[in-house]
Parts: C-alpha cells; sequence; structure tokens
C-alpha cells in the first residue's frame, strides 16, 4: 500500500489490527505500522537510514516536517496512538512466522536460533513474535531458557529497541533519539542498526524509572485541545535547523545545545500544545539529548479551552536507556577512574567534562524529582550527598561560567533549597558526632601484644594504636568484610520501579546503581574498591610514632601465603620501606635497631654512598636471612630516583612492590604537585603509612597528598577531592569542608595527644612540667639603630603600598623589608649581606622566597643614609681573628698579661677581671668597664683615652683575652683576639643566661634554635669565645655528621651546648638530653617554634624543662608575638587556610606590624 | 638605687687601709656622700692645718670624677672662695681608673704646690705672682685662723 494521503490517520491505531489493510505479500514486507500505512519493502529495510529516507521523499507530507508542526504530529501521532492500544498480548493474526516479515518489521536479522526460539514461544504468531520481541517478554524468556540450559550460545540478537515497557513508550524514545522523522518503526529499526547488535538477551533498551508531574504552559489556544488521559508526546526543539519530529542533536552538538533546553509536548494529535517548563526542560532535554532517557506522558489537566499561557498538567513517565549504563558512554571508563583528574588537575573542562557534568545535573535533578530513594547508601556519604552532590555541579558551573546554562544554575538553587530542607538536622547531628569521634580516642580499643623479636616495652596506649594499625592492616581478611561487599562509598543503589501497567519483573536484576556525584549509572554492583592497607598515624609528637611503626614491623611480619601480586618476582615481601627527611634518617636508623631484639631484624639505609647495594637483589632474593626487613631512604634520595624510574632508568627503589611503605613526617609531601609528593604515591605497597603530627599544616589540602598516598578511595581523585573539600571550603563554608575531611579521616587516621587520658584516667604521657619565659631584650643603641632605619623604611613601603593599593603586589618586597627587621633584631651584622647583595643565609623555603625578594630589595638601599648604615653595620663586622698574642706583644706583656689575669679591674676593682681585655696600650680592664667607658666618653664627645695612660682608645683597638686550657698544661694558652665592637644584645643576654645556668647546673645541656643560620654562626663564635663547648646541625649539615653530633650531644656528659636551625632542629629529632631551650627569634606561627620546643620536651625527657624565647621590646618581634596569639586563635577555629587567605592574613600581620 | 659595688670596695678600702692625712667618711644616709679631712703638707703654708672637704660621687661616678669642694677657707691660687678646686685630674684629667684615694692625694699635693699659671682664683694667683712671700704668709695665717684642729680631734 502506498501512503494513503498527507493527513495522519485520525485514529489511533494498533500494530496490526488492520492487517488486512496493511498486510502486503512476503516479498513484500510491510512495516508494522500502519499510521501513516507505508509499507516498506524488504530491501529497502536492509539498510534503514535509506529506507527512512525514501519514507521521507515518498512521503511529501512528511518532507517539510519542520516547518509544518503537523508533519511532526502525524509521525509522533502514529506513535503514540499505538501506545494506549498496549495490547499486543492479543494476536488478531495467526500465522506461520515470515522470518523476512519478521525481520522487516522488527529491523534485525535474527539467527536460526533466535528465530527457533521466537517462533516456538509465540506459537508461530507473527503478532505476538513482534510484540514478544518489543514487549520484553522474549528477553525474558530467552533469559529463562539460557538460565535453564546454560545455553552459553545464544545468538546475540536482541531488538535494543525493546523496552519492558509498552512500545509506544519505546517508540517515542526511539523517536527522541532519533535523527529522522519517520514512523516509529523506522526509528526502531534505525536505532537497531546505528546500535551494533547487542550482545546478552538479557539487556534492554529501555527501562521504567519513575513518573513525575509538571506544570507546563500552553502555547497556543484553543478548544479541545487535549484532555485529561491523553497522552503526550515530548518533542526536543533544537535550535539548529535540523528540525524533524523528534529530532535530537547529539555528540558534537551537545555543546551549542546546552543553551537549548526548550522541550514542547504535543497532543495526540501530534499537534504542539505547550511547552515544560524550564526548571523540568533543563534536565529533561539533558536526558533527551544525552540519550539517557525517554519520556511518555499524558495530561492530568488541562483547562478544555486552552489559552496561550494557561497551565496543562502532565505526568510523565521517564525511562532510562539501557546505554545510559554503558560505562563508555560518556567517556568515562571506570567507575574509580571518574576523576579523568588529569584533565581536572588542569582546572580546564574537556568537552567530555561537560557532558558528564550536563548529566549528572540532569540526572540528580530527575532523581529527585521522580522521588526516587536509593535502597542502599553508604552511611558514609549521605551526611554529605544532598547537598555536596548538588554543589559539585554549582562549582562545576563556576569552571564555565560562560557556557554553563542559566537554566542549570537555577536547577542547581531549587534542588539546593529542598536538598537542604531534607537534610540539615541530620547533618547538624552528624557533625556533632563526628567532631565528638574525632576528638576522642576511645580509650577502650584493644591493645594488642607485639611480636616476639620487639624488644621494647610499648605503653598501652601504644599498644592499642599497634592493635589498630594491625586492623587496618588486614582489614581485607576479615571475614565479614569480605562478605558484605560493601558498596562504594559513592554509589547508591536503587531498584527499578515497577510502572502501573507493567508486570512485575521477574528477572533478578531488578536493581541498578547510581552514582549521585558524577551521575553514572551502573547496573552491576560497584563493589568497594579496597583502598590500600593502611592509614595515618597522626600521634603527637613525642607519643612514640616510630615506636609504634616498629612494633607494627615486628608485629605484622609478611603473611607468606599472602600473594595478591601477579609479579610475585617484584614483590618485597617481607621488606618495609621507610622514607624520612635526612635528618631522621640515622634516628629511624637507631630506633629501629633498638627496637628490635639483636639480629632479629635486617635494616637497611638507602642513603648516598650506600646506594651501591643491590637492593633488588637483597629483598627478592633467595636468601631470606638477608633480605632486609626495614629499607630507610630519604624523600631525596626517593624523589631522585623516580625521576631516574621515570626516564626509563633502572631504579632500585622502584623495581620493587613493597610489603609496606611508610612516609615519616608526611606532612612532607602536602604538595601534591611536588616531586616528593608524586614520586611517593608511586610507590608500590601493599600497606602504606603515612606517619604526620600534623596531618594539616595550613591547607585542607595537604590531607590531600596523604589520602592519595594512601590510595583511598574515591578521595585520592582530586576532582572529588575539589568537590568536596576545596569548594566547600573556599566558598567559605568550613564546618562543612572539615566535615567532610573528618569523614574522610575516621577510618584511617588515628590521632592521640598528650593530653588524653589512658582507660585508667591518667594521662597518656606524663611529661615533666616545662616553663616557657620571654626573655625581653633591650637593643643597644646602635642596634637600635640600625634597626629604626630599617624599621622606617619598612613601614615607608608598607604605607605607600597601601596608599597606592598595591599591597599584594609589593608583597614579597615588604616581606623582604621585615625580614631584615628580624634580623636586625638578632644581630645588625645579619642585614650585612642585604646591604652587601650578598646571599642571605636562610633556611627554609619560605624564606627562600624571602631571599630573592630581599635580593632584589638592594636596589632600594641606595637612599642617602645608607653610608650610614654601612657604616653602622660595619661596625658589627670586623673581623674575627684569633692572633697568638706573642706576636703582637712579645713574651713580657704576655708575662703581665697572665700576671695580672688575677688583678682587680682598675675601673669597677671587681677581681679578677671579667671578660678581660687589653687596650692597645697594654693595659686591661674587664671588657664590659672599658667599654662603659669609652661609650661614656664618646657620648660627651670626648675621645675616649686609656683609663690608665691617657692614650687614645677605641673600641676597635681592644684585644680580649682568650685561655685555651689543655689538658696536658698547668697553665692555660693565651691568645689575643680583638673585641668585636658590638656583639647584639641578644647575644649578650644568651651568654649571660648561659653563664648563670652554668654556675647553677654545671652540667645542663642546652638547645639553641634560630631561624638564621647566619645567626648561628655568630652565636656559635662568641659561645666559644666564651669557652661553651658547642654542637651545631643545620641544614648544610651532612646526614652523617648529623647523625655524629646528635650522638655526641646524647652522650657525652658535660655542659653542651647544640645550635640548631629551627627547620632543620625543629623537626623529628630527639633532644632530650637537653632541658634548656633558647629560641633566638620568634616565628610567625608559634606551632613552629612549639613544634622545636617539643624536641626536648617529649618522651624521655626526665627533668623539668625551661624555655626562654628571646623577644626584642618594642619591635617587630614583639608585635609578631600578637600575631602568633591571633594565629593561634584562627588555627583553632578554622584549622587551616587557602593560599590567597594566608596573603590576605600576611597582609593583616603586617599592617600589625606597623602599627 | 644600690650603691655599685665599686664605690663599697672603695669606702672599705678607705676605712680598712686609710691613707696617712686624708680621711673620708660617708654620710649614713648618702653613702655617696663623703666628709673629708685633709691634713695640710709640711713644709707647705698649709702645714698644721686640718681641712675639711666633702665630697660627692655622682650618678656616672667612675665615668665622670667625684665632686670635691674645701668646706674650710683656704688661701689658695687654685682654690676660689667657694672653696671650688682647680685640678686637671677632677676635670678633663679623670680617669675610671682613679678613686677617691687618688683623688684626695692629688688634693693634698695640690696644697704643697700651687699652680698660679693656672688660677681659679684669680686675686689670690695675682698676689701669688706678685708676691709670693706675702701670699705664703697669707695662706699661713689663714691656716691658723680656719684650719686649727678640732680639739676632739687631738684628744
Amino acid at each position: 500500500m502506498s501512503t494513503s494521503g498527507a493527513s495522519p490517520p485520525p485514529k489511533k491505531r494498533r500494530f496490526f489490527k488492520d492487517d488486512d489493510t496493511y498486510l502486503i505479500p512476503v516479498d513484500d514486507i510491510h512495516l508494522p505500522k500502519k499510521a501513516s500505512g507505508e509499507l516498506f519493502p524488504k530491501n529497502q529495510l536492509s539498510s534503514p537510514r535509506e529506507s527512512l529516507r525514501d519514507t521521507v521523499t515518498s512521503s511529501p507530507t512528511h518532507e517539510t516536517p519542520i516547518s509544518s508542526p503537523q508533519a511532526d504530529n502525524n509521525v509522533l501521532d502514529e506513535t503514540k496512538l499505538e501506545v494506549p492500544d498496549t495490547v499486543f498480548a492479543e494476536p488478531e493474526t495467526t500465522s506461520l512466522i515470515d522470518r523476512g516479515l519478521l525481520e522487516s518489521i522488527t529491523g534485525f536479522e535474527f539467527s536460526d536460533f533466535d528465530f527457533n526460539f521466537l517462533s516456538a514461544i509465540c506459537e508461530n504468531d507473527i503478532n505476538q513474535a513482534v510484540n514478544a520481541i518489543f514487549d520484553g517478554t522474549y528477553a525474558t524468556k530467552l533469559q529463562e531458557a539460557k538460565d535453564n540450559a546454560k545455553a552459553v550460545n545464544l545468538s546475540p540478537f536482541f531488538p535494543s529497541a525493546i523496552t519492558t515497557e509498552e512500545p509506544r513508550t519505546s517508540s517515542e524514545k526511539s523517536e527522541a533519539s532519533s535523527n529522522s522523522p519517520s514512523e516509529a518503526t523506522d526509528i526502531r529499526v534505525k536505532n537497531d542498526s546505528e546500535s551494533p547488535k547487542i550482545t546478552s538477551p538479557f539487556d534492554w533498551k529501555e527501562r521504567y524509572l519513575g513518573s513525575f508531574q509538571v506544570e507546563g504552559w500552553a502555547t497556543r489556544s484553543g478548544y479541545g485541545l487535549i484532555k485529561y488521559g491523553d497522552k503526550i508526546t515530548l518533542k526536543r526543539i533544537a535550535r539548529q535547523a535540523t528540525l524533524t519530529p523528534g529530532s535530537k542533536r547529539i555528540g558534537s552538538k551537545i555543546k551549542a545545545a546546552e543553551n537549548d533546553i526548550m522541550v514542547k509536548f504535543l497532543n495526540n494529535r501530534g499537534q504542539e500544545v505547550g511547552r515544560l517548563p524550564t526548571d523540568k526542560a533543563k534536565f529533561v532535554s539533558a536526558l533527551l539529548d544525552l540519550k539517557i532517557g525517554s519520556f511518555s506522558g499524558s495530561c492530568i489537566f488541562a483547562n478544555e479551552r486552552l489559552a496561550t499561557g494557561d497551565n496543562i498538567y502532565l505526568q510523565l513517565d521517564c525511562f532510562l536507556s539501557r546505554t545510559a549504563f554503558d560505562k563508555q558512554d560518556l567517556g568515562s571508563n571506570s567507575t574509580h577512574q571518574l576523576g579523568r583528574a588529569s584533565v581536572f588537575d588542569k582546572g580546564r573542562e574537556t568537552s567530555d567534562e561537560r557532558h558528564l557534568r550536563i548529566r549528572h545535573l540532569a540526572m540528580v535533578k530527575l532523581f529527585m524529582d521522580i522521588g526516587l530513594e536509593p535502597v542502599a547508601t553508604n552511611d558514609l556519604i549521605k551526611t554529605h550527598q544532598a547537598r555536596g552532590k548538588l554543589e559539585s555541579e554549582a562549582m562545576a558551573e563556576q569552571f564555565d561560567v560562560k557556557v554553563g546554562s542559566a537554566a542549570a544554575e537555577e536547577s542547581n538553587t531549587d534542588s539546593d533549597i529542598s536538598g537542604d530542607d531534607e537534610s540539615k538536622d541530620v547533618e547538624q547531628d552528624q557533625l556533632d558526632a563526628l567532631y565528638r569521634k574525632a576528638q576522642s580516642y576511645d580509650a577502650g580499643m584493644p591493645e594488642i601484644e607485639p611480636g616476639s623479636t620487639f624488644n621494647m616495652e610499648l605503653r598501652p596506649y601504644q599498644k592499642q594504636g599497634l592493635g589498630w594499625m594491625v586492623s587496618k592492616e588486614t582489614f581485607e581478611n576479615i571475614d565479614s568484610a569480605r562478605k558484605t561487599d560493601s558498596m562504594h562509598p559513592l554509589w547508591e543503589e536503587y531498584r527499578w520501579p515497577v510502572a502501573d501497567n507493567e508486570v512485575p519483573a521477574q528477572e533478578p536484576n531488578d536493581r541498578f546503581y547510581a552514582n549521585p556525584y558524577s551521575g553514572e549509572l551502573s547496573l552491576k554492583f560497584p563493589r568497594m574498591t579496597q583502598s590500600s592497607l593502611g592509614g595515618i598515624l597522626a600521634d603527637e609528637m613525642g607519643l612514640g610514632k616510630t615506636i609504634s611503626t616498629m612494633s607494627l614491623i615486628h608485629t605484622n611480619v609478611a603473611d607468606a601465603s599472602y600473594r595478591c601480586l601477579e609479579e610475585k618476582k617484584r614483590f618485597a615481601a617481607s621488606t618495609t620501606l621507610i622514607i624520612a627527611p635526612m635528618s631522621l634518617l640515622t634516628q629511624w636508623e637507631s630506633e629501629a635497631h633498638a627496637s628490635s631484639k639483636t639480629g632479629s631484624t635486617r635494616i637497611f639505609v638507602y642513603y648516598g654512598d650506600d646506594r651501591s647495594v643491590d637492593l633488588h637483589h637483597l629483598c627478592l632474593g633467595p636468601d631470606a636471612c638477608k633480605t632486609p626487613v626495614v629499607v630507610i631512604t630519604s624523600y631525596g634520595t626517593l624523589s631522585s630516583e623516580w625521576q631516574r624510574h621515570n626516564r626509563g632508568q633502572v631504579s632500585k627503589l622502584f623495581s620493587m612492590h613493597y610489603l609496606r611503605v611508610v612516609i615519616d613526617e608526611a606532612h612532607t609531601i602536602r604538595n601534591r604537585t611536588s616531586l616528593i609528593s608524586r614520586s611517593c604515591c608511586d610507590v608500590k605497597a601493599d600497606r602504606k603509612w603515612a606517619l604526620t603530627g600534623t596531618p594539616i599544616v595550613n591547607r585542607l589540602e595537604d590531607l590531600y597528598s596523604l589520602v592519595k598516598f594512601l590510595g583511598i578511595e574515591p578521595w585520592n581523585h582530586f576532582p572529588f577531592w575539589r568537590t568536596f573539600v576545596t569548594a566547600p571550603y573556599d566558598s567559605k563554608d568550613y564546618l562543612k569542608a572539615l566535615d567532610v575531611v573528618q569523614t574522610i579521616l575516621e577510618p584511617i587516621l588515628l590521632r592521640r595527644t598528650k593530653d588524653m587520658k589512658q582507660k585508667d584516667g591518667t594521662p597518656l604521657v606524663v611529661l615533666p612540667p616545662k616553663s616557657v619565659v620571654i626573655e625581653n631584650i633591650e637593643l643597644t643603641e646602635t642596634e637600635r639603630e640600625v634597626y629604626d632605619l630599617f624599621y622606617r623604611r619598612a613601614k615607608q613601603t608598607f604605607t605607600n603600598s597601601v596608599a597606592a593599593g598595591t599591597v599584594m603586589k609589593s608583597y614579597t618586597t615588604i616581606f623582604a623589608q621585615i625580614l631584615r627587621l628580624r634580623q636586625s633584631c638578632d644581630h645588625p651584622a645579619l642585614v650585612q649581606s642585604a646591604v652587601n647583595s650578598e646571599e642571605l643565609k636562610v633556611e627554609d623555603d619560605d624564606d627562600n622566597d624571602q631571599l630573592s625578594a630581599a635580593k632584589q630589595d638592594n636596589g632600594i638601599l641606595d637612599h642617602e643614609d645608607d653610608v650610614n648604615l654601612q657604616q653602622l653595620i660595619n661596625k658589627f663586622n670586623a673581623q674575627e681573628q684569633e692572633m697568638n698574642a706573642k706576636d703582637v706583644y712579645g713574651l713580657e706583656v704576655m708575662q703581665q698579661i697572665t700576671d695580672e689575669q688575677d688583678h682587680e679591674c682598675p675601673i669597677c676593682l671587681a677581681e679578677p677581671i671579667i671578660d678581660q681585655v687589653v687596650t692597645s696600650c697594654w693595659h686591661m680592664s674587664c671588657r664590659d668597664c672599658i667599654l662603659a667607658h669609652i661609650r661614656f666618653e664618646k657620648d660627651r664627645n670626648q675621645i675616649p683615652r686609656c683609663h690608665s695612660c691617657q692614650a687614645e682608645i677605641s673600641e676597635d683597638n681592644l684585644f680580649e683575652v682568650v685561655y685555651h686550657s689543655s689538658p696536658g698544661k698547668i697553665k692555660p694558652d693565651i691568645a689575643l683576639r680583638r673585641y668585636k665592637p658590638q656583639s647584639s644584645a641578644k647575644i649578650s643576654r644568651l651568654i649571660s643566661k648561659l653563664k648563670a645556668i652554668r654556675a647553677e647546673e654545671p652540667n645542663c645541656k642546652s638547645v639553641v634554635f634560630s631561624q638564621f643560620t647566619s645567626f648561628l654562626d655568630i652565636i656559635e663564635s662568641s659561645l666559644k669565645r666564651d669557652r661553651f663547648r658547642c654542637l651545631r646541625i643545620d641544614g648544610s649539615t651532612t646526614q652523617k655528621e648529623r647523625g655524629r653530633v646528635l650522638e655526641k650531644f646524647r652522650i657525652e656528659s658535660g655542659e653542651l651546648v647544640l645550635l640548631l636551625s629551627l627547620k632543620t632542629g625543629g623537626v623529628g629529632l630527639n633532644l632530650v638530653s637537653a632541658n634548656k631551650a633558647f629560641m633566638m627569634d620568634p616565628w610567625w606561627s608559634f606551632a613552629v617554634e612549639s613544634q622545636a620546643i617539643d624536641r626536648i620536651h617529649r618522651m624521655g625527657q626526665t627533668q623539668s624543662v625551661s624555655v626562654y624565647r628571646f623577644i626584642v621590646r618594642d619591635s617587630v618581634e614583639e608585635r609578631m608575638l600578637k600575631i602568633q596569639d591571633r594565629k593561634k586563635f584562627l588555627a583553632s577555629s578554622l584549622g587551616m587556610m587557602s593560599d590567597e587567605q594566608k596573603k590576605m592574613n600576611s597582609i593583616e600581620d603586617m599592617k600589625l606590624l606597623f602599627d | 638605687m644600690s650603691l655599685p659595688k665599686r664605690i663599697i670596695k672603695e669606702t672599705e678600702r678607705l676605712v680598712s687601709d686609710p691613707v696617712p692625712g686624708i680621711n673620708a667618711v660617708p654620710h649614713e644616709e648618702n653613702l655617696r656622700y663623703f666628709d673629708v679631712t685633709v691634713d695640710g703638707p709640711s713644709q707647705s703654708p698649709y702645714e698644721g692645718g686640718v681641712f675639711k672637704l666633702e665630697l660627692f660621687l655622682p650618678e656616672e661616678y667612675p665615668m665622670v670624677a667625684p665632686k670635691v669642694r674645701f668646706l674650710t677657707k683656704i688661701y689658695h691660687p687654685n682654690i676660689d672662695k667657694l672653696g671650688r678646686i682647680c685640678l686637671d685630674v677632677l676635670k678633663t684629667n679623670w680617669s675610671p681608673a682613679l678613686q677617691i684615694r687618688t683623688i684626695l692625694l692629688s688634693v693634698q699635693a695640690l696644697l704643697g704646690a700651687p699652680n698660679p699659671d693656672d688660677p681659679l682664683a684669680n686675686d689670690v694667683a695675682q698676689r701669688w705672682k706678685e708676691d709670693e712671700r706675702a701670699a705664703i704668709a697669707t695662706a699661713k695665717e689663714w691656716t691658723q685662723t680656719y684650719a686649727k684642729p678640732e680639739p676632739e680631734a687631738e684628744t
């Protein structure tokens, strides 16, 4: 039959009702759709696209479908029309199935098997067969058969257009997803040919998900356009002119379509009646465009007489298409790698990501509108889900504002609100609970005893810690954990809802899974990926993280039977790799030895020259007793090997898969983009541990690196992290961000603090008392001059840039000047370098920035007062030379000096002379006396003269007498050293303090911290002058030397002073043999100082500890104390800050400084 | 303000190791203030006289010299009517190595060696230069008149 006419059939028809009309000879196959009454020859069907085209051309009515809604309607109409008559179950024609006809109808080619099977179940009724195919019966039956027979060889045939729903639905959908305007059947055919043969008969094309109501509005007026119960059809209007009925834009056009969200709906006559409201249209259009779902609907209420703009109430049934579950669909090939992390990392949104985002958005909204509740979800994320997932979109929108659709944002807002309403209270409750949980370490945690080779006594809380660590390492072996097969935390499980008119599906697969964070769907159970075993041991400093780790190594030794690796060859089954800062290698080594019974544990330090050893062979070699149980290396070694590894060269460290990897001072890797961080994350190991007392140093991102290192799914994907932590944090939603962080950390982090109580109520650790005293220092006049000079300058710069609004820009310059100020508080000679353009000896990273800024800043020093400044500073820089007094004065004078050393000072009459100095005219006195005299005279503008002979004298021409006592000699050797005219007030105070200590506690060991190694230089020489025994460790100290120095400091008895740079010495070291600490200069945050103090005030300290913080009165240092206070507050209230905030805060700090 | 160790030490030594012909005793209520007597040197116009002086140690002592003044009237070219003394070590030649003891010795020496070329009391110096004998006579006379040893001191 040919198309009877341009106008659509006036009434709905069933597929086969009018067989007589449409039936065609076998060789002249008809399409089942009679709506338009067209029949397609079989040969045409073989190429569905062509046939469609043919159809169009042969049907003039359809040729101009776009311009004529009527034409559109024709097609849709037919599709729709059939829907109500879903009664395919009653075949009207009974005949042997014509295979060719069937194929042409369905558009599938049947294998013999399929065809026979189909024939069998349909009793040779072609109608039934067609229906069976399209209503899913066939699939079901086939499945049953397969189940029964375990038939493996079922042909892959499956009519993908088939849904479990009524055919009309599927045809609708097909239309929605089809490019060509034609009858439903055609569309099916086309779809089939588009999507290759489906592999499994279980598959279906679409499935009912749920319904929701929509308040559409009429776009035309008229009478009886639509009424209750009328089926409606949705139609996407693509912006581009290729409008065809049911057409949609997909693929590369998505972007363009993003702003185009209009969805029309047509009545059962195919007339456009109205449109969906924007908020619904937004996601409906997205779902249609992305082929995720399709909709059918009916009218619930409409005015009989419609006026444009009237509301029309619709019910829409949504069907998810099978392809939406296809993981390849949007390029997200793995549930666990949704991230395309690399792309996100770069902060750019690719088109894939945009797809994902749009899809995500639509999915979330759809589920929300349908009111579909998961039957199972992960408690962990319950709290965050309602808001979190939406905010993630909000964030994504921000990334792409110009493309992002305003509509999408609106919908965010909508759902945000509703989400809030639902979950607010719960969230607050949980939040509180989480915090409680985080704060209270459970005193009732089970203790376990360490392995037999462990040679130390653990404290109860350490045994608990051990128990926790062991459990974290054996998680996978716990049976219950295996049985439950926990779901991936980001996924939710849903049950397929049953449409009103649908027979409940018998199939077992009545569930599906959705990831509300990404919008992904899955039919398979999204198994929780087991992250690496391990966790973060974040005990406060001094609670014995090292010992705990060693006990773990001894307790949880390699399970020989446990081999999860394919490459057994690479698996160092009993080796733990420990990565620590270089300064701690020695300590690790010695603790590792100390904690192991002799001979039980081989320990190997892989560092420096020792790297020549064939580590690979050692660890993997056949000789088990040679295998090192512990390999200790430094971050530096690791990252350099990593680079080598990445260049394809052989790296010993990276050639193995370890039993366990431990990173000490794990905050070292906090910058996720740093070499160190990336190389640590690349170490392969079954079990991973991060040890740090400060998991968060100043940003939440600090934690991310740890999470990534540990491989905590899914948080180790930065997009997730950013969405749930960074984004809320950046939007000032601190509590939320912290909440998420807490959730992430709770299962993987154990933190005990010193003040926690044990079971019996006693504190975990009882340390001897500690007193921290601020020593107020008055600058000497000359120092004050230097300081004032720098202060004026810095203030000037700051005020100027504040006035000019360029504080941010000149930030580094100002900072450099502040650095100078701080240095000049220590000793004016420190700023010499700034003047001389020499390098500042500054250690830590932050200061390196300052350093470079300081270098740039040297240009500033060409003010007129520079000469003055230079002179001032030069006073502090007279070269320190020691000369043999004999060379200068001859023996006679030497004799006199020796004789007179017991005489009294002619000025103060002190006996013997204190700090004997000799003038150039050979007269002696106390150093301070003669200096006081000289200054007094100078102040009166008099020429200082010798107190004895009235010869002119000057500070620069005084010599200190230095006695070098050597064991063999009775009389000490004497040397003279030119007096350094200006020592700094701080050094003077330090020395007098040390002397006082020397008098009171003769064998006391002290530690002196400064941030500036150049200041340590000066301190060192001053101390030596006063015959203090000094040791020193700074950034330039080699590893071996460090070990030697620390050992010496620990073992040697008697008075000893250890000089440490704050950055090097503030971390990790154990200096409990000392009980006095001098903090020569304050740091911006007291936490850093506090950490340094904890070097001596930690477990093992037996004496009370005194700490002296040297603060120059009325100086930048005093103000830094205020800033420290402020920071303490900030840190406790917020925890951490973003970089920008930090900068802002620093500027606030600066304001404080210059107030 | 506590007394510097040096002053205490000097005071002690003045007591424990007195200089012949010189006596210095601090006031009880102000240990920086000394009552001083100096015997006129022999073979000088002032021989036989006991001269009272006051000595005060300023705050800056020993960076600055003590303030010394004759309380007893004396006819001397380097000492004026108010008792002020013109002596280099009390002024420009002061050195912190000098002490109370050495200063008073210098004062005593000044009595034995008047220096009219560096006068403080100009009239006296003038006369000393013009008619030394008469001047010395006057000095002796003044000594007899004003610097008689106190009877108590003798007993």
